[in-house]
């Protein structure tokens, strides 16, 4: 009998050889050449020609607030607050993840100059500082408000550490450090950080809305951030306040019962939900001990009766 | 067009620095292409997130260690790339014919291309690289000591779906 790691050796040589490098090293110059995110969206075929106009500014009305608490939620105080601005809701980043989801929303016409000027910056301090990250945008959609959206973010290794703000908000950033468990970015007086990363954080979200006409946040806007990092929490909360999160709904028109999709496959369970009127979010979580791909825990609790287009997050499981 | 009369031509207008990108181009594109291919199965993106890399190494060309760079740009592209196309798969694996009818090879990439990603880089670079643990930990930026535990675990799953 052929031992495995042979046949495997043999297995990827001829695998290799189903490859077709096409060398093109002028491109490589001429991407290299243009703004760095017209570099990134030009190449990638799959892209609508629209994605080269679209805005950093991502997803919903929600800014980061000055005060974001970079604490694991295990060991956060209450929320910093600021007087006149009450928290819409509370991101909550779970161990391993990074991320900053606090964005603001702007116009297109406004904030296509600014990303621009943004990714040059950040771009710029990345080479000078840290030359093993690199820059990256990637695409998502259409917001509800006709918005293309772009998340800007930077790798450090297998993590992303994100760069999440309307460009108004990173304007005036100073320069980019390494902390203890991830990078910040500061603004120049030091107290806004913009780009971070850790083992968890609490992030609270203002509205700083720039738009009037939207809501403060939509499920189009949390469907819109776990498709692309596919691991935020979103904790919902009530406009200013939790506490009807955990209540049940008495008997309100449209009221859902939410079923028990845990130990079921992610689209089953998204399909059961969706059907019943509910919003998903789903969250991938690293866990080695359940099957991949199945739903693990989700909130809010099975039983619970809520109101239909109520959020409903699925966390499944994913292999390191 | 014929790559060494492009060579030639671009030799009398290029910096010296751009000269070395060039060598350095050409002596890691096809390599890391084919690695890259192995990751995503798809030339079209593997040619893709190869260029995206060198973008990125030409923009900071030059660098101490362009080759730690690339192989660390291209790992993380494969990785987005198979993030994207992770609920594919899903669906893929559902509607898998029964694998006994097909050859063993093609079995084989089956049970590769179900891996997680960080397990299935493992097993590239080293079944196909022939890298040591430590290379492959720096290129998929991780503790070496994760290296073994996930090249076991994916040869066990081999062995599993192959018997």
């Amino acid at each position: 009998m052929i031992d495995l790691e042979e046949q495997l050796q043999h297995h990827l040589h001829s695998v290799a050889n189903r490859a077709e490098p096409i060398p093109d090293v002028d491109a490589v110059f001429e991407d290299a050449s243009l703004p760095h995110r017209a570099s990134t969206l030009t190449h990638r075929r799959s892209w609508v020609p629209a994605a080269a106009a679209i805005v950093m500014a991502v997803i919903g009305v929600v800014g980061i607030s000055a005060a974001t608490d970079l604490r694991s939620p295990s060991t956060a105080d209450e929320p910093n607050t600021t007087p006149g601005s009450s928290p819409i809701s509370t991101i909550e980043l779970p161990t391993g993840s990074v991320g900053v989801p606090g964005v603001t929303n702007v116009r297109t016409s406004e904030s296509t100059a600014l990303s621009s000027t943004i990714a040059e910056r950040l771009s710029a301090q990345l080479a000078a500082g840290y030359p093993d990250l690199q820059l990256r945008e990637d695409a998502i959609r259409t917001t509800d408000s006709g918005q293309e959206v772009t998340w800007v973010y930077f790798l450090d290794g297998d993590r992303r550490l994100f760069v999440v703000a309307g460009p108004s908000d990173l304007l005036d950033t100073g320069a980019l450090r390494r902390t203890s468990d991830g990078f910040e970015w500061p603004d120049e007086a030091g107290a806004r950080t913009i780009a971070i990363s850790g083992s968890g954080s609490t992030i609270i979200v203002r509205s700083e809305s720039i738009e009037s006409d939207r809501q403060p946040r939509s499920a189009d806007d949390l469907h819109a951030v776990a498709a692309l990092t596919g691991e935020l929490v979103v904790t919902s909360r009530a406009e200013s306040n939790g506490a009807d999160r955990d209540a049940p709904a008495s008997s309100d028109d449209g009221a859902v019962v939410i079923p028990d999709v845990v130990g079921e496959l992610t689209n089953d369970a998204v399909g059961q939900l969706e059907r019943l009127g509910l919003s998903v979010l789903v969250v991938q979580s690293v866990d080695p001990s359940a099957a991949s791909d199945t739903v693990v825990s989700m909130e809010p609790a099975p039983g619970t009766l809520v109101p239909a287009g109520t959020i409903a997050t699925v966390t499944v499981a994913s292999q390191p | 067009m014929d790559p060494q009369v492009d060579a030639d031509a671009r030799d009398d207008d290029v910096s010296p620095s751009q000269r070395d990108f060039v060598a350095f181009y050409e002596s890691a594109h096809a390599d890391q292409v084919r690695r890259a291919y192995m990751l995503v199965r798809s030339n079209e993106q593997a040619n893709d997130i190869v260029h995206d890399a060198m973008v990125g190494v030409w923009r900071r060309w030059p660098l101490e260690n362009p080759a730690g760079y690339l192989n660390r740009a291209v790992l993380n592209g494969c990785r987005d790339a198979a993030r994207r196309r992770s609920s594919h798969h899903t669906v893929v694996g559902r509607l898998r014919p029964n694998t006994m009818d097909h050859p063993p090879s093609e079995h084989l990439d089956d049970v590769l291309a179900g891996l997680p990603f960080n397990q299935r880089a493992a097993v590239v670079l080293r079944y196909y690289c022939g890298w040591s643990t430590q290379e492959i930990a720096e290129a998929l930026a991780c503790p070496a000591n994760s290296i073994g535990p996930w090249i076991s675990r994916a040869l066990a799953q081999m062995r599993k779906e192959l018997t």
